[in-house]
């Protein structure tokens, strides 16, 4: 009896190497290339939590390849013919004849013709919640093989930009199951990469397909491989050792440690993700407009820029970054004259405001209340960081801020309701209907809790306006009234910073930012 | 995180398990003398007092302010300066070590004070109201199965991330070890002629209790609570880690770890010193309470 | 025994059944509605409504309660609203990285507290039995996310012996193991001795000793197999404690296991995941202490139960 115990223990051993014996031999380093010996490995944060673009709230380089786009953006940023060759404006600008490429092939083989995008769209409609990027459709009219019609129930000048993102690209209906589910274990999409290995929480490895327009060329890689690597400190050591090729959004802190390496290449693209710094304007504390413009006084971007982004930001001060259609070099100029660093008369604007520091603790003081208020910020660590320099500037004129790291779906989830004060935060869309859709629109205004009917009254027009000149003039005029207002300090766009090694050719879409896997060409 | 759960290995031989009264009492000569003799109490406490006065005296021996800003500083690694080194923001690791070990060790004893009243109180009625015990006790043990870690986690989730949060979580968390302990030498007490004979003669409960019984489970209860403190702020250091715990620029120790880790390997020391404050806090807690149990009550499990 | 074993099995479900409760409440005190977050920003109230039918949030608790748990007992533990896979595809897809991991954080924590144990057993009362129960104790007491980062970057970065991140094979598994180990590797070892010194100072060791059994002969033949007995029903309790390292270690190590699963799932408010995943690491822990209960009466013949 006694010697069980010894004996148990000495089975829990056995059974302990058994059960790792199947993987006990392959000390395979993610490292070597063997078989398919031209693997690229991409680091990345974090998972998409699906590749299904009619469900994923997350695009990114590990979904977006999946799909070819209606329209692209060429690298001036002009709307030019994908998947969708011509298109012809009809009537009183609700209806839109599109002719389709002739030759696209989804991954699962079958044909992009127009019955195909027909039925992708009407998914899209049914059960995306980026439902409204495709504007109110009314109907879509099957023409030819490879021509139809939308009709929409109001003229929507949006939809062309919005057809360039990965949000309206067409999606193969045909392998779903019969409850219009099971996309993601199965996805199938007509764009350069073919999903051939799902390894939940770790990776997801694709191949290019073969049916692609490579441009002439033969892809230059034989597999992509997407790892996840949540860790900052991880994900860097990772490709310092060779381990990763191309890593994504290097963490600032890193640029020049890798800088002095000769064999990395460091990207930078211009991003046109806008950071900013919003508050919900429904809060009696932020209704005095001398408040707000206060608040966008106090703030230097530059340092901010400086000592936590290592100078790899451009500063913007108007309410739409360089890269959104709607964009104005003059409002630009003007938010920059009105609102750059002053803490003197940010402090006037206050006191003017009733804010005083009466007890000269070096809070501001208002009917016996101190000016304080919670600031919430994702979990990032740059935006942390971003947060704190915010947090002793705005003490500088007497502002106290205390700060919560909230997950970006919590962010998501509560802002809508109004749950927070001042928060942190970031949006990056091509046009200018983000300031409708988003920010300032009627009853759309979630971040920020801003709605002016002036404002978007004339954003309402901008969305229904399909004369491209006269819609610039009416965002330029609402700009204008926003800068005025000062709902929220637009803070800077992040360049967008990847660190390569080991390639002949690779680029990135000055843009949209992402990679051209047709340009990407492993040396060898 | 884990309690030492062994058996005592000294060769004190107590003849009649439930003769409570030949139990070294807390403020008996005997008991500092036990203290004085164990080496592993002395070191505890020498490192606790060490970290208790520092932290105390934090606003007074702390070098530089502890959230101001001084960018042309940022990432030093240890000097004469900054004996600690720098943070990316040019602030002094020491300092903000100073200052994060108040919020350190005040999470612990809040998280302690909370779980050990809750604790107590329910422990108390299990043992003593026999009635009601099956109830807790399959409450308790429903707790228990969820790791202390994971069931803070879970809690924070509900109640948000923070600093305050975080605390609670822990605090909840640790409430099953105390219900365990009390109730168990509740039982024991409970049987005694003595208090047998007050329930006989009429002594209300709540006499019996106050008087009879909870000074008598006093040891076990300060042994426990000094091995959940050094847990207290382990789990909490670990909530902080995964970002659930205290916010920016809170230097709370496991905040200070985690940020850290994303300049690891440019600039350790802002890992490594927290860490350590960390680990040698929560060993003088261990250390302090395995003592504590050698010399309150030498045959208890 | 055979009706002790009946009633251990009658309070084990009773245990898995408040464990749901209390999991199904805490899930859904979780503030914030998923739906909030499957939609975004684009909600309408129609799209809303339309959700909560089709994901039953529109039923009351109990009802919710009920034909979750009907549900569970057949295997099905929901599918989540955001990534579409079932919560019981998840974890059979992570469950292996978890199991693996617990079980080589065991086989190191127990061969090392063990020889720990036995070395301060056998020197008791010297420097070397004080050093091995201060190295234990610092085993329990160190951060193991701390402990891991400071792993990686040495062996991992510096000396380029193991992976930094990930799951490929056994190798990438031996750092998070030793990370995870230490705690138990601590705790066994301060078992191990207290186990082994109560042994030796049984009647039947100083008889061997009378007949002139030799040392190692007496500490493993008749010592340590008894000591080892305390020290299994400790190995099950460890189990637990594993479980809940496991979050923090696969997040430092990136391995995609069942610990950053929850982390994730908990981020993302993905309920039924959270929720599936919760229950099922309970009711695992319920099973092996139950398992190991067992074990120990099988193992130590004085113990009987009514």
């Amino acid at each position: 009896m006694k010697r069980r115990s010894f004996v148990f223990f000495t089975m829990l051993l056995i059974l302990a190497l058994v059960l790792s014996g199947c993987n006990w031999w392959n000390k395979s380093d993610s490292n070597s290339k063997e078989g398919s010996n031209r693997e690229v490995i991409v680091g990345l944060v974090s998972e998409p939590d699906s590749v299904d673009i009619h469900r994923t709230s997350s695009t990114g380089e590990a979904n977006i390849p999946l799909y070819d786009t209606l329209l692209k953006l060429d690298n001036d940023g002009n709307i030019i013919p994908n998947l969708i060759t011509d298109y012809e404006v009809v009537g009183d600008g609700k209806e839109v004849i599109f002719n389709l490429k002739e030759n696209a092939v989804f991954h699962s083989g079958k044909p992009v013709n127009a019955e195909a995008v027909k039925l992708s769209f009407e998914r899209l409609v049914a059960s995306s919640p980026f439902s409204t990027n495709a504007g109110e459709i009314d109907n879509i009219e099957v023409l030819s093989e490879f021509s139809f019609k939308i009709k929409w129930k109001n003229q929507f000048a949006p939809f062309f930009i919005n057809a360039t993102t990965p949000f309206l690209a067409p999606l193969d209906v045909s392998v779903l199951d019969d409850k219009g589910e099971g996309f993601e274990k199965n996805p199938s999409g007509s764009g350069p990469l073919k999903l051939k290995e799902i390894n939940r929480g770790d990776s997801l490895v694709y191949e290019p397909y073969k049916d692609f327009d490579w441009k002439g060329q033969k892809p230059g890689f034989d597999s992509v491989k997407f790892r996840f690597i949540p860790d900052e400190e991880t994900r860097i050591l990772e490709f310092k050792k060779g381990n990763v090729d191309v890593l994504l959004n290097v963490p600032y802190q890193y640029i020049e440690d890798l800088e002095k390496d000769s064999e990395v290449t460091i990207k930078r693209v211009p991003g046109d993700v806008l950071s900013y710094l919003g508050w919900n304007n429904k809060l009696p504390i932020f209704q005095d407009v001398n408040v707000r413009q206060a608040i966008a006084l106090a703030i230097d971007r530059d340092s901010i820029i400086d000592n936590t982004l290592n100078g790899e930001a451009q500063a913007v001060f108007g309410p739409l970054p360089k890269a959104a259609f709607g964009y104005s070099e003059k409002i630009e100029t003007m938010a920059t004259d009105k609102y750059t660093r002053d803490t003197g008369a940010a402090k006037k604007l206050l006191s003017e405001a009733g804010w005083k520091d009466i007890n000269k603790d070096g809070v501001v003081m208002k009917d016996g209340e101190e000016f304080s208020v919670d600031l919430w910020v994702d979990d990032d660590p740059a935006n942390q960081r971003a947060a704190q320099v915010i947090q002793s500037q705005l003490m500088e004129i007497g502002i106290k801020i205390t700060i919560s790291v909230k997950e970006a779906a919590t962010i998501i989830e509560q802002t809508p309701n109004g749950a927070h004060e001042m928060l942190l935060w970031s949006f990056g869309w091509p046009d200018a209907d983000v300031l409708n859709f988003l920010l300032f629109g009627k009853d759309k205004s979630k971040r920020l809790h801003y709605e002016n009917e002036k404002i978007y009254s004339i954003l309402e027009k901008g969305a229904i306006e399909m004369d491209q000149e006269a819609r610039l003039k009416l965002y330029e005029k609402a700009q204008e009234m926003l800068v005025e207002e000062s709902p929220f300090v637009p803070l800077y766009v992040k360049e967008n910073i990847t660190a390569i090694r080991n390639f002949e050719s690779f680029e990135i879409h000055p843009i949209e930012g992402s990679i051209e896997w047709t340009s990407v060409k492993v040396k060898e | 995180m884990l309690k030492s759960i062994e058996k005592n290995n000294l060769s004190f031989v107590d003849p009649d398990p439930i003769d409570t009264q030949s139990k070294t009492n807390l403020f008996s000569n005997n008991f500092f003398n036990k203290i004085k003799k164990n080496k592993g109490a002395i070191i505890g406490s020498v490192i606790l007092l060490f970290f208790i006065i520092t932290s105390a005296l934090a606003p007074i021996i702390a070098p530089y302010p502890v959230n101001e800003m001084n960018f042309d500083d940022s990432l030093q690694g240890p000097s004469l300066e900054h004996w600690l080194g720098t943070d990316e923001f040019g602030r002094d690791i020491w300092t903000r070590m100073l200052h994060g070990g108040r919020v350190s060790l005040l999470m612990g004893l809040f998280a302690v004070t909370i779980s050990g009243t809750i604790g107590v109180v329910l422990g108390v009625i299990a043992g003593y109201y026999r009635k009601l015990d099956i109830y807790i006790m399959q409450f308790i043990d429903i707790l228990m199965t969820f790791p202390s870690l994971l069931m803070a986690i879970a809690i924070v989730a509900v109640l948000g991330v923070g600093l305050t949060n975080a605390m609670i979580a822990v605090a909840i968390s640790a409430v099953p070890s105390f219900v365990r302990v009390v109730r168990g030498a509740v039982l024991s007490i409970r049987e005694t002629e003595y208090i047998e004979a007050a329930r006989a003669l009429g002594v209300k409960n709540w006499k019996i209790i106050g008087r009879h019984i909870l000074p008598n489970v006093i040891s076990p209860i300060i042994i426990l609570a000094t091995l959940e403190f050094g847990g207290s702020i382990l789990s909490a250091a670990s909530l902080s880690f995964l970002g659930l715990g205290a916010q920016p620029p809170n230097p709370e120790w496991g905040a200070l770890v985690y940020v850290g880790k994303s300049f690891l390997s440019q600039a350790w020391w802002m890992t490594l010193f927290p860490g350590l404050a960390i680990m040698l806090v929560v060993l003088g807690f261990n250390l302090l309470g395995d003592g504590l149990r050698d010399a309150l009550d030498p045959k208890s499990k | 025994m055979s009706s002790y074993l009946v009633k251990r099995i009658f309070t084990m479900m009773i245990t898995i059944l408040g464990v749901s409760v209390l999991v199904f409440m805490i899930i859904h005190l979780i503030p914030g509605n998923p739906i909030n977050h499957i939609l975004g920003d684009f909600a309408t109230e129609e799209s809303i409504r339309e959700l909560e039918i089709r994901l039953g949030l529109d039923r009351s608790i109990p009802v919710q309660y009920f034909s979750y748990m009907l549900n569970a007992i057949q295997g099905d533990l929901g599918t989540s609203y955001i990534t579409g896979y079932t919560v019981v595809e998840e974890i059979l897809n992570r469950i292996p990285i978890t199991a693996q991991l617990a079980l080589f954080s065991m086989v190191f924590g127990s061969i090392t507290g063990i020889v720990i144990g036995v070395i301060a057993a056998v020197k008791k009362n010297t420097i070397y039995d004080q050093l091995a129960m201060l190295l234990a104790l610092v085993g329990i007491s160190a951060p193991g996310f701390w402990i891991a980062l400071f792993l990686i970057l040495l062996f991992s970065y510096q000396l380029n012996i193991f992976p930094i991140s990930g799951y490929n094979g056994f190798y990438s598994l031996v750092l998070p193991s030793i990370t995870l180990g230490l705690g138990t590797a601590g705790s066994i070892a301060r078992m191990t001795r207290s186990s082994m010194l109560d042994v030796i100072k049984q009647d039947y060791i100083r008889t061997a000793k009378a007949k002139g059994a030799g040392v190692y002969r007496l500490i493993f033949r008749h010592s340590l197999q008894n000591a080892l007995i305390p020290v299994v029903t400790l190995i099950g309790m460890q189990f637990g404690y594993l479980m809940a390292g496991a979050v923090v270690t696969e997040t430092v190590f990136a391995l995609p296991g069942l610990g950053s699963l929850i982390v994730s799932a908990i981020s993302t408010r993905d309920i039924p995941t959270v929720q599936g995943l919760l229950l099922f690491m309970a009711a695992m822990i319920i099973i092996v202490n139950f398992v190991v209960d067992l074990l120990y009466t099988k193992l130590d013949p004085r113990i009987q139960y009514e």
